[in-house]
């Protein structure tokens, strides 16, 4: 049986090794955006799409304004970096520039189009009939010695109602302006020249993540050795990434680090030999090994949170360390192989229960709980199977002589929960538990705003205000989402739209939207604006041509010819229209309508409710719920997995018996949320998360405190302190993070552990003769 | 303040479009351009970009933060028509030089960075700015002619203003 357990531990390890070895040869495939671990959205597949899309738009563009005083210096700065992005491979060498509505195919394809194009306002006034102030307008224009409008312009539309068209297209523009090949800006007496490109691959990748900043690192050097002064602003998911990642590189490293030390320090000073230590690590590393490569073998790539919450819970493979060198502190310890039997029922009972409630909350619909829960019972699988198999083969060492003082320190906490004389002080820890409890629950405040939930780094997103604010990028909160079977049918439904959205812009509602429909309107508008301009402007356009010395044909287009949108590839259309087309595909087109300054939602709630095809999407607050209601279904997920514990605790223990075992564990679950709301701290998603880890942990304390009896307690009661100090040393720590969720979950260990520990000797029933050993 | 007529010659057109007006000139702050013949329209052209309206209604407005070309045009029409030839000299690099009885600037601007609303200007002048011709492509240009200019106390040439049309930048 030992050399067949040794043989699968060596089998799992080996192929474990093999996995990631060819996961992490294409990559670190190590997820940092917070929103992979939510599940699947709720939402229509349409809707889904149509945000995958625009997540994706957004999070693969890359924007850097490059400024000087002198715009030529500004502008060579500026190619200097663009080259080496695109060198560099960093970005795609296809530039579509923000605001470039001048982008020649499209315009020519509108101007072709002139007679089909009305601003709104025209279209009014043509409808009361003013069709003289159009013909106005043009002599005016004509007549100005400051016309832009030359005489191959005015041969092809002498009412220049293309001119009059293009500010219509300035409400999807930017503040750049193009000049000399280049989007530019002023602001203070500074230009700012603009970069933009898509990413060549993901934001999220670390490898691109690095390149990025390589490239960026050098172009810089590159213009700092020619100009003075030229500042680079930048902003773009890939920076936010890389901020991401390396904070947690650093806290993981840090914290790492004190976690090891620890575990090292605490190894080294209670069994003063180097061989727990080693047999210590070799548990935790073949954990998570193990656990990292199921995590990878079945998802493919792992969400850092859920390597941390996972590596948490691999911490209880330490636990399993400890209890089996604990029982050398007996006089005439018995060998390696009688001292893992004293312990293997706890050992058992403890993985079992554990890996039954990960297996319960893995199924749920949930990425991040489903990694964190496969990571766990597959990496506490090989701690177990190390600890069983290989530390028997590598241990051969005698008692522990030295021990005497700390089996008795470790009784500290049991002998006062069982002892009679403490009854008085008992009470009134229980008294304090629970007032702790009651004031604790009545001031636990329920936080899943994603938007503190997800920390941004404040550097970067000071830099993002200012290339708002210069670019004249509106934040744009809310946005309708419409759909329909092909482009026409959704430009028609949002012409409907605009007609109310006109309305809320009037009343103060909504500052503005930015529609598709306002620059290529539907076939029907067009038909119609060409029927306004034949009725009321076209049939004095012989006197108007004869008015300026204009001969020839009819130069305008009257067949019935349309500018079709799907004429057009994303690529050829401007940054603007780009980013309200999501979906093109046979039978379902999505576009967005963006709206800004939303002071109420409400109205276009009732939009959004209107009609199946439009749906009123705020992604932050959409999100914000997303994970509320994934902190209520882990919290009903452990309570689930508690009764499945419950039910195989209660074949060894009975019912009552399992639920005194359990009692230990709820205790810290319950307390915990209310201890840390004392101090302040919110309920969020993270908290709940964390709860699973108490779950777990106070349930191993309690089984080995239950399984222990006799001398064998005070061993169990000084491998439950040490594991739990070290738990505290490598997660608790966790509390001092800057990234609120891994505040969170370290705030939450810090509290639970020691509750878990303290309470463990609630499970203890000393009155009962040992069960049978497993 | 003055009188202005205007020639525009288009390539490919049968015959000039002529124009005849008002001009109001108040120094750094507004040109007005007024014209009466052959139909009244009434253009303000300060900071903030041109404007143009037509019975008291703004049909057209261009914004010079949009259209920075459209700063060089009135800072080239302000300074020639004040008189003020330095940074017209600055802006051409060439210097004003007598011909016969008058003055005369010429300027074709090499390559910009700005894309101009011309090609060419040729400025004359005695006592005050005489003709302006504006080259807008091979064939497109215009031909201004001003006249009847005066100096005159900046709250005149408003009240004028003020009479010929409305006043945007009050």
């Amino acid at each position: 049986m030992n050399r067949t357990g040794f043989l699968i531990y060596l089998l799992a390890m080996i192929c474990s090794i093999v996995v990631i070895l060819i996961r992490f040869s294409n990559g670190v495939p190590l997820e940092t955006n917070i929103l992979a671990l939510l599940p699947p959205s709720e939402s229509e597949d349409w809707v889904e799409q149509a945000q995958a899309t625009q997540q994706s738009k957004g999070s693969n563009r890359l924007i850097i304004l490059v400024g000087h005083t002198d715009f030529n210096v500004a502008r060579e700065a500026a190619v200097t970096l663009r080259n080496e992005l695109v060198v560099g491979k960093i970005i795609k060498d296809d530039l579509q520039v923000a605001g470039n509505l001048q982008s020649s195919k499209f315009e020519k394809e509108l101007f072709r189009f002139r007679s089909k194009l009305l601003t709104m306002d025209d279209r009014d006034a043509l409808k009361t009939g003013a069709g003289q102030d159009l013909t106005n307008r043009a002599l005016a224009q004509i007549l100005s010695p400051l016309t832009f409008a030359n005489s191959e312009i005015i041969r092809q539309d002498p009412f220049l109602l293309f001119p009059a068209y293009l500010p219509s297209l300035e409400k999807n523009a930017t503040n750049f302006l193009q000049r000399n090949g280049v989007l530019a800006l002023k602001e203070n007496d500074r230009w700012y020249v603009l970069v933009d490109g898509v990413l060549s691959g993901s934001a999220f990748d670390q490898s691109l993540q690095t390149d990025t900043f390589a490239a960026i690192h050098h172009a810089r050097n590159k213009i700092n050795s020619s100009f003075d002064d030229v500042d680079i602003l930048k902003t773009g998911a890939v920076f936010y990434g890389r901020e991401a990642y390396q904070q947690a590189e650093r806290e993981a490293t840090f914290i790492g680090g004190v976690s090891l030390f620890g575990i090292f320090l605490l190894n080294f000073l209670i069994f003063r030999s180097f061989k727990p230590l080693f047999l210590s690590l070799l548990a935790i590393v073949s954990g998570i090994t193990g656990g990292l490569a199921v995590a990878l073998l079945l998802f493919g790539q792992l969400h850092l949170l859920a390597l941390v919450f996972g590596a948490g819970l691999i911490g209880i493979a330490v636990d399993y360390a400890f209890h089996y060198f604990c029982e050398r502190f007996q006089t005439d310890a018995p060998p390696a192989r009688k001292r893992l039997a004293a312990i293997k029922s706890g050992l058992t009972l403890g993985l079992v229960s554990s890996v039954l409630g990960f297996l319960t909350l893995s199924l749920t619909p949930f990425p991040g709980l489903q990694q964190i829960a496969l990571f766990s019972a597959s990496g506490l699988t090989m701690a177990y199977l190390t600890v069983l198999y290989i530390f028997p083969l590598v241990d051969r060492s005698q008692s522990f002589s030295h021990g005497g003082q700390l089996l008795r320190l470790s009784m500290t906490i049991h002998n006062f929960w069982m002892e009679a004389k403490t009854k008085r002080i008992k009470v009134a820890v229980l008294i304090i538990l629970f007032l702790a409890g009651v004031f604790g629950a009545a001031k636990i405040q329920i936080d899943d705003d994603v938007r503190r939930l997800q920390t941004l780094p404040a550097d970067l997103q000071a830099e993002e205000l200012v290339i708002r604010n210069l670019a004249g990028i509106r934040n744009e909160t809310h946005q309708l989402l419409v759909r329909g079977a092909t482009s026409d049918e959704v430009l028609q439904l949002e012409e409907k739209l605009s007609l109310e959205l006109d309305q809320l812009v009037t009343e103060g509602t909504i500052a503005g939207y930015s529609a598709v429909s306002q620059i290529i309107p539907s076939t029907v508008r067009q038909k119609d604006n060409q029927k306004l301009l034949s009725k009321h402007v076209f049939p004095s356009l012989e006197q108007h041509m004869d008015s300026i010395g204009l001969s020839g044909p009819m130069p305008y287009d009257l067949s019935e010819s349309t500018l079709s949108l799907d004429a057009f590839s994303i690529a050829d259309l401007p940054y603007g229209l780009q980013r309200l087309r999501l979906l093109n595909t046979p039978g379902a087109v999505v576009h967005s309508i963006s709206l800004s300054g939303v002071k109420n939602a409400d109205p276009l709630k009732k939009l959004s409710s209107s009609a199946g095809n439009i749906i009123l999407v705020n992604q932050a607050d959409d999100l914000s719920k997303t994970f509320g209601t994934y902190r209520y279904r882990a919290l009903i997920m452990l309570l689930v997995a508690y009764c499945v514990v419950w039910v195989f605790l209660s074949l060894r223990y009975g019912m009552l018996g399992a639920l005194q075992v359990m009692s230990p564990s709820i205790g810290a679950v319950l307390l915990t949320p209310c201890i840390i709301a004392l101090f302040g701290e919110t309920f969020t998603f993270f908290n709940a998360m964390s709860l699973i880890l108490i779950f777990a942990i106070g349930l191993d304390y309690a089984i080995f405190n239950r399984e222990a009896f006799g001398a064998r307690k005070s061993r169990a009661m000084l491998a439950n302190g040490l594991s739990a100090i070290s738990t505290i040393l490598a997660f608790g720590l966790l509390a001092l993070s800057d990234t609120y969720a891994i505040h969170a979950f370290g705030i939450t260990i810090l509290v639970g552990i020691i509750l878990a520990y303290c309470l463990a000797p609630l499970a203890s029933n000393n009155k009962k003769q040992p069960l049978e050993s497993l | 303040m003055g009188r202005f007529s205007q020639t525009r010659f288009l390539e490919g057109f049968d015959k000039p479009i002529i124009s005849e007006g008002q001009f109001f000139l108040l120094p750094r702050a507004a040109l007005i351009w007024k014209t009466e013949k052959p139909f009244k329209t009434f253009m303000v052209v300060d900071n903030e970009g041109i404007s143009q309206s037509i019975a008291g209604k703004e049909v057209s407005k261009l914004s010079i933060s949009r259209f920075p070309a459209l700063a060089v045009l009135r800072d080239v029409l302000e300074d020639s028509l004040s008189g003020n030839w330095e940074p017209l000299e600055t802006m051409t690099g060439s210097k004003i030089v007598k011909d016969a009885n008058s003055w005369r600037l010429e300027f074709a601007p090499a390559t910009s960075d700005v894309t101009l609303p011309f090609a060419a200007l040729s400025f004359e002048m005695t006592d005050y700015l005489d003709k302006i011709e504006i080259s807008k492509g091979e064939k497109d240009r215009d031909v201004i002619i001003f006249f009847d200019q005066q100096k005159a106390l900046i709250g005149f040439i408003r009240e004028a203003a003020k009479k010929a049309g409305r006043l945007r930048f009050e």
